[in-house]
């Protein structure tokens, strides 16, 4: 399975995964130009492109996506969120799966300030599996034969409460990340709740710029897991 | 000669009784971590001990020292804000079943409602049968020390429990120390913790409530409609160019949900 990044964190997120079938676009967060020079214009091979949410970051491009013939996927209240609709846009269901090409998507609900967010498990027909989960501060879910994990691991508390204390950071700020962002200790908390046997490789995205430690991240997440971890 | 070895069999065999799990010797500190390792998977235990050998070992050696249960000790052990206490109920339960002292007791002062109202844990020492007393906790004190106005409060909500458990949690701090291990109750940890950090311990407990509860997965064998199917529908409707709206067309199908249950 090819992942590749095109962007992570608050000023955007755009990934590209592809089994070497049918590419997709997870998140659409960037102008559609940089994400036609990320996937070096080979658009017209995405099988399609999957939206979490509504917030901009993570779909600035969705109209150009879709003006663009390629098929986006997301939930209702993300649609109707955005003021979106044509004969590009799928809605889709938590826990209701569907098919894109060659792979099976189970979307999941995520914890949000968001209309109807979710999270996506993947899985194409060689079984191999990919968990895709942001912008949320836990999952409800625990997940079976993992061999991709690529998880948001936003910030770390005691960062968090430094910049609080240092005034970087104001307090409602503070609550608002609490509630809608995946911290490194829940992080921690739900790989060790889940299977790992099968994994292959760890993804940590969507990492605060004033929040978080890129290095840290990696070294704990990689001593927990045992598993190779890369940060974005 | 025999005999000699029949001895030396049995004074080993009562060596290994005597192991208990914990930091002591080579012995304890490997019977703790293979005990661990069988509760970590369980899923009987909270999840703070589930996979996580660490926490388990130190669950068992505070339950070795403490005389109590495994499962009980990780059951009323909380992490607020990252700090552990105990429960209320469960550190008066150690106490009144320690066999030194006599079931705490209560003695209530001043009246219902008013400031002055509040109460003091008592007990008698068995080896002593001198009656402790233990300090007097006043709603006028949980005023002063900030507790009863932080928001959410239980000071506020269940006054006579909150009283009861903070005299309870008074009086075996300053007799049986050793009991609480020098922890406080999650109450306590909850009411010296400064206001700000509420968002913070809120999220925590919903995080341990909701986290990692559920099993889902993709199912494999095609509840879902063929991808060339799905195509061809799509393209299908490409040629709708009127059609305003298409909701729906993901084909979704069911997934299979798999419920997490108790059991080995």
């Amino acid at each position: 399975m090819d992942i590749k990044v095109l962007a992570s964190g608050s000023s955007g997120n755009c990934y590209y995964i592809s089994d070497g079938d049918s590419p997709l676009l997870i998140e659409c967060g960037l102008p559609w130009k940089q994400i036609q020079q990320g996937i070096g214009f080979r658009t017209s091979e995405l099988a399609g492109c999957l939206v979490s949410h509504e917030h901009q970051d993570h779909c600035k491009a969705v109209r150009d996506v879709m003006k663009a013939g390629i098929d986006c996927y997301m939930s209702a209240g993300t649609a109707e969120a955005l003021g979106i609709s044509g004969h590009r846009l799928h809605i889709i269901k938590a826990k209701q799966q569907f098919r894109i090409g060659t792979w099976t998507i189970l979307p999941f609900e995520t914890q949000h300030d968001a209309a109807e967010p979710l999270g996506f498990l993947l899985a194409n027909q060689d079984e191999d599996k990919l968990l895709y989960a942001t912008d949320t501060y836990y999952l409800k879910y625990k997940f079976q034969g993992l061999r991709h994990i690529m998880i948001e691991c936003n910030y770390a508390l005691d960062i968090l409460q430094k910049n609080v204390a240092a005034g970087t950071v104001p307090a409602a700020v503070k609550d608002r990340v609490l509630r809608s962002h995946f911290s490194l200790e829940n992080v921690k908390g739900f790989l060790r709740a889940n299977d790992l046997s099968d994994v292959r490789e760890i993804w940590l995205l969507h990492l605060s710029d004033n929040n978080s430690d890129a290095e840290r991240f990696k070294r704990e997440i990689q001593g927990l897991s045992g598993k190779p971890v890369y940060v974005c | 000669m025999s005999n000699k070895s029949n001895e030396i069999v049995t004074k080993n065999e009562n060596q290994v009784t005597d192991i208990v799990p914990g930091f002591s010797s080579l012995q304890s500190f490997e019977l703790a971590q293979r005990a661990a390792a069988l509760l970590a998977k369980s899923s009987l235990v909270p999840k703070e001990y589930q996979n996580n050998l660490p926490n388990c070992v130190i669950a068992l050696n505070m339950a070795s020292r403490m005389g109590a249960d495994p499962l009980m000790v990780m059951q009323n052990l909380y992490i607020v804000h990252g700090k552990p206490g105990w429960s209320s109920q469960f550190l008066i339960s150690t106490f009144n079943t320690s066999g030194r002292f006599s079931a705490l007791r209560y003695e209530w002062v001043g009246e219902e409602g008013k400031d002055s109202w509040g109460c003091r844990a008592w007990a008698i020492e068995k080896a002593t049968e001198e009656k402790l007393v233990g300090s007097t906790v006043t709603i006028g004190l949980a005023k002063k020390e900030g507790w009863y106005q932080k928001n959410g409060s239980k000071w506020q909500t269940m006054p006579q429990q909150m009283l009861m458990y903070r005299a309870a949690a008074w009086f075996i701090r300053a007799y049986a120390p050793e009991l609480a291990m020098g922890m406080h109750t999650e109450e306590e940890i909850i009411d010296i913790t400064p206001d700000e950090y509420r968002v913070v311990r809120d999220v925590e407990r919903e995080v341990q409530e909701n986290a990692n509860t559920e099993t889902i997965d993709i199912e494999p064998d095609g509840t879902t409609g063929d991808p060339a199917e799905t195509k061809t529908e799509q393209e299908q409707e490409k040629k709708d160019d009127n059609k305003a709206e298409n909701k729906g067309d993901g084909r979704p199908q069911q997934g299979a949900i798999k419920a997490d249950g108790p059991g080995f």
